[in-house]
């Protein structure tokens, strides 16, 4: 579809998809920077589950950013 | 005379000696950083998977009579570099923490005289009785050292988080 488009309408098109992934992975490295300092005080306050729980949400967190970033490449 | 303003004349930017970061590159490296912070969660649950396999092994850590009464006592549990506080809160009561505060790590003391921890570095206190925060910074209890009594001696048997 895009390869109809005008150049500079194609130009600000990729623009644009680079500036939404560039924001969501910003966001998501937000949310994973919360669940890290989670993941610190599990492990120094011995709390398994919150551990647990805390490294599966970056895993998914870490997921999704090489989701998007697959959009720019 | 120069057709743009006159401060690039004064500060011209070599812009084919610059070293551009493009978009794509900068969210790239956003992607690695969310990769490293995964792998430092993973880093940090095993390695406290593996702090908490298997019970830690008994250590002597004082005779009774070496103990007066409101008097405290460091001892190294379960390994040299744990420091740990016992403490004789009156004839039959032992109590011992982990003497790093919870705070930032400083070592706390004992006041005997309020039955309280006192950590210095950034006025943190503890109950004495069961390690929770008083006052101050510390987000969490002190670590509290399981005591057997065999006899006259004192052993350090566990640690509760």
């Amino acid at each position: 579809m895009t390869g109809t488009l005008p150049a500079p309408v194609h130009r600000r098109h990729q623009a644009t998809v680079v500036y939404a992934v560039l924001g969501s992975v910003a966001l998501v490295l937000l949310v994973q920077w919360v669940l890290l300092t989670a993941v610190i005080e599990g492990y120094l306050a011995g709390r398994q589950d919150l551990l647990v729980f805390s490294t599966l949400g970056s895993g998914v967190c870490a997921a999704l950013a090489y989701r998007l970033i697959r959009h720019v490449r | 005379m120069a057709e743009g303003p006159a401060w690039k004349d004064d500060f011209p930017i070599a812009w084919a000696e610059d070293d551009l970061v493009t978009r794509r590159e900068f969210t790239k490296t956003l992607v690695w950083v969310s990769c490293a912070s995964f792998a430092a969660s993973t880093f940090l649950t095993a390695r406290a998977a593996a702090r908490s396999e298997g019970p830690l092994p008994a250590l002597k850590v004082a005779d009774v009579d070496d103990l007066p009464v409101g008097s405290s006592r460091v001892f190294a549990y379960p390994v040299a570099d744990e420091p740990c506080l016992l403490i004789r809160r009156d004839a039959d009561t032992f109590v011992a923490y982990s003497q790093r505060c919870t705070h930032l790590g400083c070592p706390v003391v004992y006041e005997a005289e309020e039955s309280r921890l006192h950590c210095p570095c950034h006025e943190g206190f503890f109950d004495a009785a069961d390690g929770r925060v008083l006052a101050g910074p510390p987000p969490r209890p002190l670590p509290r050292i399981t005591l057997e009594r065999r006899g006259q001696e004192l052993w350090a048997i566990g640690r509760e988080a």
